[in-house]
Formats: structure tokens, sequence, C-alpha cells
């Protein structure tokens, strides 16, 4: 072969080595670049509570945008929060195969619950400016003498946090290594994720695991905009147990029996693959659970009014893509369910290119 | 100190087409009394607009009648949810969600159809009086 020969045969394998690189590493969309940032938001919507006043429900539990249990240096807090819920999760960095991911939590109008020691002060995730603090004895024989209920009224709370994405398969981790599950920001139908592995494990060891992917006919109203139709719809199903939140082992705070093969949907939008809801009451997303977010409940209350009141289906409760600045591509009539990859396609065009070029060369040396 | 539910027994739907909830009282001597009536802002009997889900909760406490506010103990917290007849016919299916917190309980029962929107929320709470 001429040196050209050479020149050209090692260009085309650097190609391909790239690409093989890339195939591994674009499991996740192409809009996933640093600076990307997506929110999701559980808004406080009056005429919801005006609906639920006529009801006659007095529980701040059945008025709150979210109910969070987040675990802060050892201490349990159950947070419950009257107006906007929102999260923001924020691409902070890319490194071969990792994401570095920071979540932003915004609370507004907040009743925060927790139990410490006496003479001890929780750390402080409110405002201190503008918060109201009572500190209770308990009346409780289960709960030791030595401590104290910590209720904080406050205006606003924020809780951040940072966990690590695996890119080639969207598996979410702490800053320790721990797993905890699929990320909740998106999902791609050629993913391989594999199924034995749970997506989503909830406090109690309530494992979730893909089912099927499908779509729903019909669009999907969210803040940031109406998607479909068609929808994307990951369907979860669980093995069953019981999801619980404890302090410390001395006082249990939330518990909810789950059903065997109980399922749960997770809306996703087809073009970008970008999840654009999360369930408004059946679990909490790896993503949160990362940065310590033991389990959360969410409300969006428009989308609990116009399902609850007016039966109108074109939203949900739960939480809703606020916004983001990632750049999708105007890609239309995607199908959800089939497996296929335009880089795939690439590959093999490249290695089919490769190999005519090496047979051409050497025909024309037997020539 | 009353066992749980001395009228209600534990687990047994109080009312199926209404929340509902109850404090069960009893005096720290060993006395009993019992009522179904409503203490401060925690107890209620919301009506179901539809009628697909049920919510109950209960607590027990023990306290000197001459400090109840001050001087007692909760001795325990009980709370229950599903759906209704009508809810299964329909179909539905129900999360339970229990809430403890200081001084009480609070269930929440969502009833979901298949595609995972919520149809209905059902609460009840019960709890002791905080100053």
């Amino acid at each position: 072969m001429k040196p050209g020969t050479y020149h050209l045969l090692g260009v085309t394998i650097i190609f391909l080595l790239i690409l093989t690189g890339m195939e591994a590493v674009t499991a996740a969309p192409y809009w996933v670049k640093p600076g990307v940032y997506i929110e999701y938001i559980a808004e406080r919507y009056d005429p919801y509570i005006q609906y639920l006043n006529g009801k006659g429900y007095v529980s701040n539990i059945s008025k709150a945008t979210s109910v969070i249990f987040y675990e802060y240096n050892g201490t349990v807090f159950r947070i419950l929060t009257l107006n906007d819920t929102k999260i923001r999760f924020r691409v902070l960095e890319i490194s071969n195969n990792w994401a570095t991911i920071g979540v932003r939590i915004e609370l507004n109008n907040v009743s925060i619950l927790t139990l410490v020691k006496k003479n001890t002060t929780p750390p402080r995730l409110w405002d201190v400016g503008t918060s109201e603090v009572i500190i209770e004895p308990p009346h409780d024989q289960s709960i030791p003498e030595d401590m104290v209920w910590y209720k904080i009224f406050t205006k606003r709370a924020v809780i951040t946090g940072v966990y690590k994405l695996q890119l080639n398969d969207s598996a979410v981790f702490d800053l320790n290594g721990k797993f905890y599950g699929h990320t909740g920001l998106w999902y791609q139908a050629t993913e391989e994720w594999d199924p034995s592995l749970p997506f989503i494990v909830e406090p109690g060891n309530v494992s979730y695991y893909i089912r099927k992917t499908g779509s729903w006919k019909r669009s999907f109203w969210t803040p940031y905009g109406t998607f479909g139709p068609p929808v994307g719809v990951l369907t979860l199903e669980s093995e069953g147990g019981t999801i619980g939140v404890s302090i410390g082992g001395i006082f249990k705070m939330f518990e909810r029996t789950v059903s065997p093969n109980s399922t749960s949907t997770v809306p996703v939008d087809p073009n970008s693959d970008i999840i654009i809801g999360h369930s408004p009451t059946d679990f909490t997303f790896p993503d949160l659970q990362a940065i310590g977010v033991i389990f959360g409940l969410f409300n969006d209350q428009r989308g609990a009014y116009l399902n609850q009141v007016k039966r109108d289906y074109s939203t949900w409760s739960g939480l809703l893509l606020y916004g983001t600045n990632a750049e999708f591509q105007g890609v239309q009539e995607v199908p959800f369910s089939k497996a296929q990859t335009p880089l795939r396609y690439t590959f093999w065009v490249s290695f089919v290119l490769l190999g005519s070029i090496v047979a051409a060369r050497g025909w024309g040396k037997i020539k | 100190m009353p066992g749980r539910g001395t009228n209600i027994p534990p687990g047994r739907r109080v009312n199926n087409e209404k929340a509902g909830c109850r404090v069960v009282w009893s005096a720290g001597s060993g006395g009993r009394a019992r009522g179904s009536n409503a203490v401060g802002s925690h107890l209620g009997a919301p009506e179901t607009r539809w009628g697909d889900g049920w919510a109950y909760a209960e607590v027990g406490v023990k306290y000197d009648p001459t400090h109840p506010y001050t001087r007692y103990e909760i001795t325990y917290r009980y709370g229950d949810g599903g759906l209704t007849d009508k809810g299964k016919e329909r179909g539905y299916h129900a999360e339970v969600n229990k809430y403890w917190d200081s001084n009480g309980i609070t269930v929440e029962t969502v009833v979901k159809n298949s595609g995972d929107f919520v149809m209905e929320k059902v609460y009840a709470s019960a709890g002791w009086p905080y100053i």
C-alpha cells in the first residue's frame, strides 16, 4: 500500500474508534451538556385550596405542594411546603462517562419537623431571618426523654446537593459511590438498562423495575410546554413491600404499603427523551435520593384541580417540567418503542466503507 | 388506658363512604372515656365527593384530667384507608399514606386510575391539641 493509503486507513480507524467510544458515552441524550439545567415544579393553585376547604379538609398535608423527608448530617426532617416546590437539576461537569449534577430544591412557605437531642440545634436549611421555631417535649413513651421536637415555620427553605450520573446507562450514584437506580431526568427507548436492576429503590426496600414502554395518543401539558401526541410512557412495576421513613429508628414518620405488581407511569417526550413529569405520589426518583431526599410526595395543585375537579387529564398532579435551557432538535415522528440509533447505522456504514476501501486497494494490488 | 378501638376494631372500616377520625380519650387513673367529637382543628369528617376512597385516623391518649394539655401521653396512633366499593367497581387503585407527627396522625388515601392520574384524595386526621 502507498503511504496515502495508510493515512486514509488510519484516519478511518480513528474515526471508527471515536464512533465506538461515542456509542458508549452517548447513551445519554444529545442535549446533555455542561450548563444545561432542567426544572420541575409543583405549583400552588388557589382554586384547589378552595376546593379542599369546601370538602372540610383542614390538614396541612392536604394543602401541601410537597412533603419531603430529608436526611442531612444524620438528622431526618419532614418538610411540608404550602406554596411552590421547585427543583432544578444542572449539569455541572461531564468527564469521560460521568456527569456531575447539582440539585437545588426551593421550598416556599414551609413547616419543618424533626426530633433532636435537648439543647442541640438541628442543621439549618431554613432562612434564619424569617423563621419561627417551637421546641416541644415529646409525649410518646417510645421517644427518649432527652429528645425534643423541633418545629420550624419559615417562608423559604433551600436544599442543595450534588450527585453523579453514569452516562452510558443513566445510573445514579451519590458522591460515595452508592447506587440508587435510573435517572428521572430522561429515558431513551434505545437504552439497554438491565431489567433485573431496580429502576428505583424506595426506603424500606421497595423497588420498581421497568415493565414496558408505550405511548399515550394524546398531549400532555406542562408549564414548559405541551408535548405530544404521542407522549412516551414508561411503565414501572413493583414487587410490593412497605415504604417507611423513621427518625433514627425512634419515631416512625411515614408509611405506605405497596401491593405486589403495583405499576406506575413516567411520561417522556419521545423526541428529546426528557422526562416531562414525575409521579404525584408513587416514588421518589434516585436523583433526589442521592442528595438525601429519603422520600418525597408532590402535588401540583393546578393538575390536581383539573384531574379531580374538572376531570381533565391533559396534565397531572405530579412534578411537571417547568423549564430547561437544553436545545432540542425539532425532530418529528420518532417512534418511542422502536429501538434505533442513527449512530449505530453510521457505525455500520463506516465499517462497510472501510471494508470497501481495503478490498478496493487489495484488488488493485492483485491486478 | 383503653385498647385500640374499644368500639372500633382495628382495621375495620368505620364508614364506607366518608373519611372519619376519632380521638380515644383515657383518664390517667385508668378510667375510660371516649368520644368522636372534634378536637381543635385536627378533627372533622369530610365528605368524599365521588366516594371512591375512604380514610380513618385515631389516636389513644392517656392524660391527667387536671392538666390535660400539658400532662399527657399519646399511647398509639392508628390509621387506615382504601377504596370504597364504588372505587373498586370503577377499577381504581388506592395508595394509603400514613403521616405520624408529634401530636397525632394523618391518613391520606390517594385514588388513582390505571393511567396514574389522581381521581380523588381523602384525608382523615386525629391528634391531641397542642399549645
